[in-house]
């Protein structure tokens, strides 16, 4: 397996570059070279860009967990690519079809939350911080902290309550209400007929909560995520190791 | 897990990727690295290709149902039918044994496999033995047995642990025996009880009155009848040659030629064998094959049976502890591991505990708990230590003790332990009780007044990934409350809802604006540097995890853990601000008040250092060696530093001693001074570093000949990278010679870091005594526990009455994971769905699922006749095979096998690659692979790119019987990919079909769901459905 990409070499991929990889992928690795070379292609800053930083991460994909360079603008912070670690020893600098597409997921338009998920992409606007649907209404957006608070505490407000959004103007509570009056978690945890606040019985696995966790996650989040449950009360959590 | 883990000890590859170069056969058996791993065809590739000139080429071997893009590339590949790895298995057992009596292979092997399965430890003669302890990660402590103190009632401990047997391959004389060092083969097994559930077992007493009811009886060598060795053999006999042809639909020329392909390259026939075991994979006539198995083998219900019967295999060819060996369990995500090492399982817990505390007793005690991970040390009793001194206990225990400090109270603040009523109250916290399996899981959120009414989904994607998901969307309609996070809307977001059923979504931001430490399948630790900050709204996962936790606690969440604390005689700083204690002075953020939002970004915390100076030369300056880190990286790398410092004495003023994770111990080193030292070229350097997972050191000292990386982020245990190598290399260790990052040193070998990774596997003597190392308590009291493995713990026999002969009969039932039921060596069973009902009446098929099922859905949800037509498990097997799993004679008409696939384009459930134009556009539909033997039988018969539709007991693919999917048109069926060329060259097998099961009904491209169709039938060790095979037909649209 050669260096084929030293750590200065980047690349930016493009639409074409990816289908020929994708196309060869099998090929590639029968005549024992990287699983992809690095297209050549001319790396175009925005203006703004003086300089790019580059981090190491490992490819989201599969438990190879390959190496992955990403290539980040100084100001914009504009993913301008990402590609092979060709220090890691596990790939070399080479990835897959799925890897070698990482900058697009990335970068991708339909993801939740940013700035480019505009009705134009899917048909839904899915810029805002969390959103909220009853039944099979459609998505409502919201305050993050707002679904925060009424994922734990349900949105049955007994007072008028005020969330921030992220650029700290304040959010009344307004949607959601009326017929779709539902508990939090809390709430429906305590219906476990086993649960008590106190002792000696306290604590003792609420049943009425499920979770699902992710392998996607790193394992400070896992951790976290684990803490938390016990903290909750509960082992009611699985996730795809299962599958 | 199920099926290593309880064979060798830890459910982990136990090699790693890089390692595969050093192999001279590669085995792959229910796996498509080339799809689904493809980085590892490169290590695989260097091996063949002999791109690290070792003077050899190493041979692949594929066995799989389908001619995978793997397969085409294998020097030898045997096609078998979905679901008989096992005979398959059985059968090269065989000829190892064949091999080993007749000599019919080869004279070598033949003798070298007498001396390997005789073979004692190097170390077992000598009074006042050493061994490494393999759970002491602080001092490199002596743990000396002195077999000649203990002794027994009937049988001199002296004779059977002491002393060097025979080599003979049957020696009748009872001479001394001395401790096996390889593997159990000699052991003997309970003759009183013919279906063997457990080894022969001694009482042993020491002259200080403490008890170990649990040793092992020795044989003098294989040839002893009562040995495993010999049970293996007998229970091999049924799998001649012909019997597992017609099993695995091969020829019995495909088994002779696996068979010998797997000897010639077993260590048996390796040029290092006579060389006192020390390993020299650089050598042209090093032998060593390596198993690689994904999926394929696990997605059966006796899928555990089918790993352990690959870890028979490989321990019986000696593979196992080597470079280029081992079983390499190819994981599907990349943190896997790491994640099934945090214990997000309702039977787990981070670090691999026997579940969750109380699972067998509601009041079950902390000392009581602690037992039950290690033997009776914490029982208060004279020979016992005490349970609340944590700096005492065995690095598992205290790694445990340490956790609940760090759940349940402030942990940032132990200096020293709690006291012991305190410690009591804080292990009360801990939910009793295991949860439910996720097939279980989804049915108890159905019906009129479902057991679970709200369910997280964080970063899966079930709507699509569970089998059988009319049960699954059943059950997520019924929610009161839904809420998912993810990078994109998936299937699971937009489920279908009930009209007052309420639905969260939150963005999570992507992979590269996340920080923290990933583990990957062979346990490497590696750091994941933040690019950016969460783009746009999108949150990292800790920063909304942190918030949410923020929110349980307003919502009165942890009231019962502040309740608890104030009954403590020294309660928590803080103690009415539970989120403060519990989280946001362990990782320093608070999210703040309703209306004032605290910023994760505010967080800063200097960077912990990677690499130190040492190799500079290879050290290429992408780490952070000073400076700081900002928001989610500096919170992460708190929580990465209370998981992997290390165990010991608790330090007032850092984490010392504080590690809660035993098994990531000593990733992380709160001071720099405190780290061991390495070997580098013969000379001990300091290797400064504090965060292992950012180590990216690559200079060629630190490489080492055996390409192990000791020095390229952090493996766990102790960064051993080749498990289970029972001090292989080790002719004299003593404790001098052993450093605590797992280096063995040895006068005679100077020869690290390839020798970093002596790994002591449990079961071995060693593992009982390891928990000494902390204490002058020589001997635990073992009274009651088993200190050596049992002979088998996981149920490998199918729940019905099976053949006759050396197929032993069990009947008993048992409910999954309440302690595996006692089994025999894997035996073959057929799939729950089979289109060979002869072979099933013979062989019988894993039932073992079945009485949960019916505990779940008794009289609640069965009642309810929409659940009922189509979320019952014996309905749709008994539309097979009539009711009670016995056949009916009008049982409907699937005539193929249906497996599912993954291409190397999409990834799993798809909510990932079917958002990505790229990936979308390289493969836009999924597809059907059929023979053209049976494409032509269809009526009418099936084109190349005709659209086909695929009906099992379950559902169809064209229609959404239920309604339960909110967008519709998504459904088209599968575009048909009929083979061409010879029958028997085709990708498929005549009768078998193959569909992949990454599309779903939402994101950029959209296609009929596999998991409509498959059967959630599971294997009851791990509860992971037989996605593998089921039965099904299909008609073109």
């Amino acid at each position: 397996m050669g260096k084929k990409d030293k750590d200065q070499g980047g690349f930016q991929l493009s639409r074409r570059d990816f289908l020929k990889v994708a196309g060869a992928g099998a090929a590639a690795v029968a005549i024992a070279e990287p699983l992809m070379a690095a297209p050549a292609a001319a790396l175009t800053l925005d203006p703004l860009d003086t300089a790019t930083t580059t981090f190491t991460t490992t490819c989201p994909y599969c438990s190879a967990q390959c190496g992955q360079r990403v290539v980040v603008g100084d100001v914009t912070k504009k993913v301008y690519d990402i590609y092979g670690d060709v220090e890691s020893p596990t790939n070399n600098g080479g990835l897959c079809a799925k890897g070698a597409g990482g900058f697009q997921l990335a970068t991708n338009a339909r993801r939740l939350g940013v700035p480019e998920h505009t009705v134009g992409v899917d048909g839904k606007d899915m810029r805002g911080e969390a959103w909220k649907r009853i039944g099979n209404g459609s998505w409502m957006a919201m305050p993050l902290r707002q679904a925060m608070y009424e994922i734990a505490s349900g949105d049955k407000y007994a007072s008028a309550q005020q969330f921030a959004r992220a650029d700290g103007s304040v959010y009344d509570v307004g949607i959601g209400g009326g017929s779709s009056l539902h508990d939090g978690l809390v709430a429906i945890r305590n219906t476990t007929a086993a649960w008590h606040d106190t002792a000696p019985f306290l604590g003792q696995n609420a049943t009425s909560v499920q979770f699902f966790g992710s392998s996607h996650m790193n394992n400070e989040q896992n951790y976290t995520y684990r803490k938390l449950i016990a903290a909750f009360g509960t082992s009611r959590v699985e996730h795809q190791a299962r599958i | 897990v199920a099926g290593l883990g309880r064979t060798f000890g830890r459910g982990a590859m136990t090699n790693h990727w890089v390692d595969i170069g050093n192999a001279s056969c590669v085995f792959v058996i229910g796996a498509n690295p080339t799809e689904n791993h493809p980085a590892s065809m490169a290590h695989v590739n260097r091996a063949r290709y002999d791109l690290w000139n070792r003077g050899r080429r190493a041979r692949m071997v594929v066995v799989d149902p389908r001619k995978t893009r793997t397969a085409v590339q294998a020097d030898l590949y045997v096609r078998i039918r979905p679901g008989t790895d096992i005979a398959f298995v059985n059968g090269l057992l065989n000829y190892v044994f064949k091999g080993v009596e007749l000599g019919t292979v080869n004279a070598t092997f033949a003798s070298n496999f007498v001396n390997w399965h005789n073979g004692t430890a190097a170390n077992s003669t000598s009074v006042g033995r050493a061994f490494y302890a393999d759970d002491n990660g602080l001092t490199a402590n002596a743990v000396t047995f002195n077999a000649a103190a203990l002794y027994t009632a009937g049988v001199n401990a002296k004779v059977l642990y002491d002393g060097v047997p025979t080599n003979a391959f049957d020696s009748p004389t009872y001479g001394t025996r001395g401790w096996p060092k390889w593997c159990d083969t000699r052991v003997k097994v309970n003759s009183t009880d013919p279906s063997a559930v457990d080894y022969k077992r001694v009482v042993m007493t020491t002259t200080t009155g403490k008890v170990f009811t649990n040793m092992v009886e020795l044989a003098e060598s294989i040839g002893d009848p009562d040995c495993v060795y010999q049970r293996l053999k007998a229970h091999c006999a049924a799998y001649t040659d012909t019997v597992v042809a017609d099993i695995c639909g091969c020829s019995t020329a495909d088994i002779a030629a696996v068979a010998i392909e797997l000897m010639n390259n077993s260590q048996m026939m390796s040029d290092d064998f006579s060389s006192n075991g020390f390993h020299e994979p650089n050598s042209a006539g090093y032998r060593a094959t390596t198993l690689m198995y994904a999926m394929g083998a696990t997605q059966h219900t006796y899928g555990s049976q089918n790993v352990r019967s690959y870890a028979v295999l490989q321990t019986m060819l000696g593979n196992m502890g080597r470079p280029g060996g081992g079983i390499n369990a190819l994981r599907g995500i990349h943190n896997v591991q790491g994640s099934t090492d945090m214990g997000v399982l309702y039977d787990g817990i981070p670090g691999y505990y026997t579940g969750n505390p109380g699972h067998s007793s509601l009041t079950e005690s902390y000392a009581s708990y602690q037992n039950r991970q290690f033997g009776q040390r914490t029982d208060g009793s004279a020979n016992s230590v005490d349970p609340y001194a944590p700096a005492t206990l065995g690095l598992q225990q205290q790694g445990f003790y340490n956790m609940t400090s760090a759940f349940f109270c402030d942990y940032r603040s132990l200096v020293s332990p709690y006291a012991a009523g305190d410690f009591d109250k804080l292990f009360d916290l801990w939910p009793k009780g295991n949860g439910k399996d996720h097939i279980t899981a989804f049915r108890l959120m159905q019906g009129g007044t479902p057991e679970i009414k709200a369910c997280v989904v964080w970063g899966q994607n079930p709507a699509v990934t569970e089998p059988n998901q009319s049960a699954v969307r059943t059950a997520f309609e019924n929610l009161d409350l839904l809420v998912v996070v993810d990078n994109f809307a998936t299937e699971t977001a937009e489920v279908q809802r009930k009209t007052n059923g309420v639905t969260y979504l939150l963005p999570a931001s992507s992979y590269i604006e996340e920080a923290g430490s990933v583990s990957n399948s062979g346990r490497w630790i590696q750091w994941r540097m933040r690019a950016r900050k969460p783009w746009g709204n999108s949150k990292a996962d800790i920063d909304l995890l942190l918030r949410l936790a923020k929110e349980i606690d307003r919502a009165g969440g942890f009231t019962h853990i502040k309740n608890q604390w104030a009954t403590m005689a020294a309660a928590p700083a803080s103690a009415t601000d539970a989120y403060k204690v519990l989280f946001g002075d362990q990782y320093g953020f608070d999210p703040g008040a309703l209306n004032v939002p605290g910023d994760i970004e505010a967080v800063t915390r200097t960077s912990a250092d990677g690499v130190a100076a040492v190799g500079a030369a290879g050290n290429f300056g992408f780490v952070a060696a000073t400076g700081t880190v900002y928001g989610t990286e500096a919170v992460c790398e708190s929580i990465f530093e209370q998981i992997c410092s290390p165990l010991g004495a608790y330090s007032g003023s850092n984490n010392n001693g504080k590690g809660t994770l035993w098994i990531y111990a000593r990733a992380f080193h709160p001071t720099k001074t405190s780290e061991r030292p390495l070997y580098i070229n013969n000379n001990l350097v300091d290797w400064l570093t504090v965060n292992r997972a950012k180590c990216r050191d690559l200079s060629a000292n630190a490489v080492g000949s055996w390409h192990n990386y000791p020095r390229f982020g952090f493996a766990w245990l102790l960064n051993r990278r080749v498990m289970y190598n029972n001090v292989t290399n080790a002719t004299a260790v003593t404790i001098a010679d052993v450093t605590p990052a797992g280096l063995l040193v040895t006068a005679r070998t100077l020869k690290v870091p390839d020798e970093a990774d002596n790994f002591v596997g449990p079961g071995y003597l060693a593992r009982m005594m390891s928990f000494t190392a902390r204490n002058t308590n020589t001997l635990a009291n073992w009274t009651g526990h088993f200190s050596y493995r049992s002979y088998n713990t996981l149920r490998d026999m199918p729940s019905v009455v099976v053949g006759t002969g050396t197929n032993p009969v069990v009947t008993t039932a048992g409910t999954p994971h309440a302690g595996c039921l006692p089994g025999n060596i894997p035996a073959h069973c057929e799939p729950i769905e089979t289109p060979r009902r002869d072979l099933a009446a013979t062989w019988g098929r894993n039932l073992q699922w079945k009485p949960s099922i019916a505990s779940v859905y008794g009289t609640t949800v069965k009642t309810d006749t929409n659940v009922a037509m189509w979320s019952s498990a014996e309905s749709y097997t008994d539309a097979f095979y009539g009711s009670g799993g016995s056949w009916t004679a009008d049982a409907k008409d699937y005539p193929l096998v249906l497996t599912s696939i993954r291409c190397v384009e999409h990834f799993q459930g798809g909510p990932i690659t079917r958002n990505n134009s790229w990936n979308v556009e390289a493969e836009p539909v999924p597809w059907i692979e059929i023979n053209s033997v049976d494409a032509r039988a269809c009526v009418p018969p099936i084109n190349d790119g005709d659209w086909v539709d695929v009906i099992t007991a379950r559902s169809n693919s064209t229609t959404d019987q239920e309604g339960r999917t909110r967008d519709k048109g998504w459904a088209k069926g599968f575009k048909a990919r009929v083979g061409v060329g010879l029958q028997g060259n085709q990708r498929v097998a005549a009768g078998t079909v193959a569909i992949p099961w990454h599309w779903g009904d939402q994101g950029l491209g959209t296609g009929s769901r596999a998991n409509d169709l498959c059967i959630d039938a599971f294997d009851s060790n791990t509860v992971i459905p037989e996605y593998k095979a089921c039965l099904c037909k299909i008609v073109k649209l």
